[in-house]
């Protein structure tokens, strides 16, 4: 397996939206509008967690003169990783708050 | 089709053909986002993001292949070198034997150890057959931890005999 990867804030509201139906294929689009991210940064993020084995990808036939759409979904690897990334980032996210509250 | 959407497609399309062959199939999943993206605006803002993420993971690829053809061809000229060095270092271990032989024959004539009549079996016996001899049991010591300093040490013997060869009959 590759190293792991550097969560972002950007990348942990992907892998939640993913978490959000974690067996069913989403598409791009769809995961931008659910994480408010544009296409600039979400796709960036969606060709690192394929790189990492995170996401898998297929192509999805469209209706006749549409192109096909590519589709992604958590691999169970990624399932896994993106679970304890998150709980992970959860954690560190509320102690950077306690010492912001603590220090304001 | 409206222009707008049009123009967009053209663009995306256009990066997409010029990235390096992995991006490209992501630049063709945009794409096929895009023409399912109702909105007109929405799509134009789609394309234009889409533009900026594809340049920009070409570029990290473009880098990626470079810095790997770069090692490789550090690793590559490395190797060469080792190779040189190795040969070159056999070479040199036969050139010192030759040089200990010759001093020794050297020494022998200065000091008559030698007769004038054995000089020439002297000659043979110091720049040949010892040498030689020495280089010959150097490379079956060494022909298996290192084969390519017996290979210099062998191509000098090989020298050494030609040129004595040569030498001894003319």
């Amino acid at each position: 397996m590759k190293e792991r990867f550097r969560l972002s804030p950007q990348t942990a509201l992907v892998l939640d939206a993913f978490l959000e139906r974690p067996k069913s294929w989403r598409y791009g689009y769809d995961i931008s509008r659910d994480t408010g991210l544009k296409s600039g940064t979400l796709y960036p993020i969606l060709i690192r967690l394929a790189d990492h084995e995170l996401v898998e990808t297929r192509w999805q036939t469209a209706e006749s003169g549409k192109p096909p759409r590519h589709m992604y979904r958590l691999t169970p690897e990624g399932l896994r990783s993106a679970r304890a990334q998150l709980r992970d980032y959860g954690h560190r996210k509320s102690s950077m708050l306690v010492l912001r509250e603590a220090k304001i | 089709m409206s222009p707008i959407r049009d123009v967009a497609r053209r663009v995306l399309h256009f990066v997409a053909r010029l990235a390096p062959p992995r991006t490209r199939s992501w630049g063709e999943a945009m794409i096929g986002e895009m023409d399912h993206i109702d909105d007109e605006w929405d799509a134009l803002r789609w394309a234009l993001g889409g533009t900026l993420a594809l340049c920009r993971c070409s570029l990290i690829e473009h880098l990626r292949n470079l810095r790997n053809l770069l090692a490789a061809e550090l690793s590559a000229q490395r190797k060469a070198m080792h190779l040189i060095k190795s040969i070159l270092s056999g070479v040199g271990v036969a050139g010192v034997v030759l040089i200990i032989s010759m001093l020794i024959l050297t020494t022998l004539q200065r000091t008559y150890w030698v007769e004038p009549s054995q000089a020439r079996f002297a000659q043979m016996l110091f720049a040949v057959v010892v040498p030689d001899g020495l280089c010959l049991l150097a490379a079956l010591a060494l022909w298996r931890p290192q084969r390519r300093l017996t290979s210099g040490i062998l191509a000098a013997g090989a020298a050494l005999g030609a040129h004595s060869i040569i030498f001894f009959v003319a």
